[in-house]
């Protein structure tokens, strides 16, 4: 497997937090594996605490916990094992998230996951990812984009106006950004720290 | 509680069917959950998923786990369509908000509809036995070292629930405090941060013990078992398209009894 190195040229002299970044695909075991772990734990973190309890207090019209932890591994995932780990995490999670009935709209997630990885990939070859405003701006598009499929989603689901469903879409967007803004900033440096993904 | 409920073999005619046939029979009532607006016929579909995950051999107990934690998700769902949905019949009215009856024949369809979709496919994914579903895939051309990862999360699935287990245990030992779902929302990272670490690890472990093995080596692998339709798979298949048929037919020209 080859590997791409040195410093990215947007940001001189800052080398890139995973010496994958450089990189869009990663097919090795490892990553591959990693992908479908991070799956499960974002599966078993959002299906069995968080997306409950969103559903719970909005009936799972947003999600005022679960996008924040779900943007979060979506972006380790994608940061350092590539596509199509980016993928694979995101695909496991929305098999699990229908088959545990977490939310209403879980099959929507297939759609979404699809999209997010891609653009966590992207975003973050011209970024070093050493920073904590990276990550914000690696999430606005992230989300903004990657997220969108849940409009229309929503508007099926619960039969809500194109209004309310884009209205719940934002509170979702936001909520998720400002989460995942700090939890993928503060385990994206640990595991970078500890090099279990390198 | 375990998030998942995983698959255990029983001995029984439906363990036994060709995958192909629980993926198809999962196709099925995802046709007739989704096309279907009346609630009355999304309860007799809710009711004949139950009868067949009896007369399968899995017990109510063992969907009733998710059932409950699903009932508070279709009470909410019920609620915010008697909010959503104004008309002439008020239900209810606590200070400004006002409950609609007109809502609830939506909200009940929402409601049995999800619970029809998410019993389904728990109940293919109970009988579905995580080899069979990735020589399932191989069958569909899927590449082995993209099949083999669909068992992989099946079967790790309750590993990495024990690990977080422990990890709430651990950092309990330590002193924080993390009994009720309020406290373990608001010390999340405490628990996800070594979670995530852990997990890592471990697929670091699982990645090299695959390549020491050979995963990935050569194009093609061989396989201990092999999937192949049997006199009775061919039976259930062609009840389940002719089933398929027959409501395809009737939805096309009655369309108002499914609405």
């Amino acid at each position: 497997m080859s590997v791409k190195t040195g410093t990215l040229g947007g940001v001189v002299g800052e080398q890139p937090l995973s010496r994958h970044q450089l990189n869009i695909f990663r097919f090795d075991a490892k990553a591959l594996v990693a992908g479908v772990i991070l799956g499960v734990v974002m599966t078993i973190i959002n299906a069995g605490i968080l997306e409950r309890v969103d559903t719970a207090l909005t009936g799972g019209t947003w999600f005022p916990l679960a996008g924040g932890t779900h943007a979060t591994l979506s972006v380790i995932s994608g940061l350092f094992f590539r596509l199509p780990a980016g993928w694979i995490t995101g695909e496991t999670n929305a098999l699990f998230a229908v088959i545990t009935g977490s939310t209403p709209v879980s099959w929507a997630f297939l759609i979404n996951n699809a999209i997010f990885p891609v653009i966590v990939v992207l975003v973050s070859r011209v970024l070093s990812m050493r920073k904590w405003y990276q990550y914000a701006v690696l999430l606005v598009p992230a989300i903004l984009v990657g997220y969108a499929p849940m409009i229309p989603a929503t508007y099926s689901v619960f039969h809500l106006t194109w209004g309310l469903a884009f209205q719940f879409q934002l509170l979702t967007d936001g909520a998720a950004f400002l989460i995942a803004t700090v939890l993928s900033y503060l385990i994206a440096q640990a595991i970078a720290r500890s090099r279990v993904a390198d | 509680m375990p998030v998942l409920t995983t698959y255990a073999y029983r001995d029984s005619f439906v363990f036994r069917f060709d995958p192909r046939v629980k993926v198809a029979w999962l196709g099925v009532m995802l046709l007739l959950s989704v096309t279907t607006g009346r609630p009355a016929l999304l309860a007799a579909y809710l009711v004949l998923i139950l009868s067949v995950a009896a007369v399968g051999g899995v017990a109510f107990s063992r969907l009733w786990p998710t059932a409950r934690a699903m009932l508070s998700v279709a009470a909410v769902i019920v609620v915010i369509q008697l909010l959503l949905h104004p008309g002439p019949h008020p239900l209810l009215q606590v200070g400004a908000i006002r409950l609609y009856r007109e809502g609830f024949p939506i909200g009940l369809e929402v409601a049995l509809r999800i619970y029809c979709i998410v019993l389904a496919s728990l109940l293919t994914f109970i009988w579905m036995d995580p080899t069979a579903l990735t020589l399932l895939l191989l069958k569909l051309g899927l590449n082995y070292r993209y099949a083999m990862l669909v068992s992989l999360s099946l079967r790790t699935f309750p590993l990495l629930e024990r690990e977080l287990g422990k990890i709430y245990d651990s950092q309990q030992a330590r002193g924080m405090e993390l009994r009720g779902t309020l406290r373990k929302l608001i010390r999340l990272l405490p628990v996800m941060m070594p979670f995530v670490l852990r997990a890592l690890r471990r697929s670091n472990e699982i990645a090299v013990s695959m390549e020491l093995r050979g995963f990935g080596y050569k194009k093609e692998r061989t396989w201990q078992r092999a999937i192949a339709l049997r006199p009775t798979d061919r039976a259930a298949l062609v009840v389940l398209a002719a089933t398929t048929v027959t409501y395809a037919g009737v939805r096309l020209i009655r369309p108002q009894w499914f609405l």
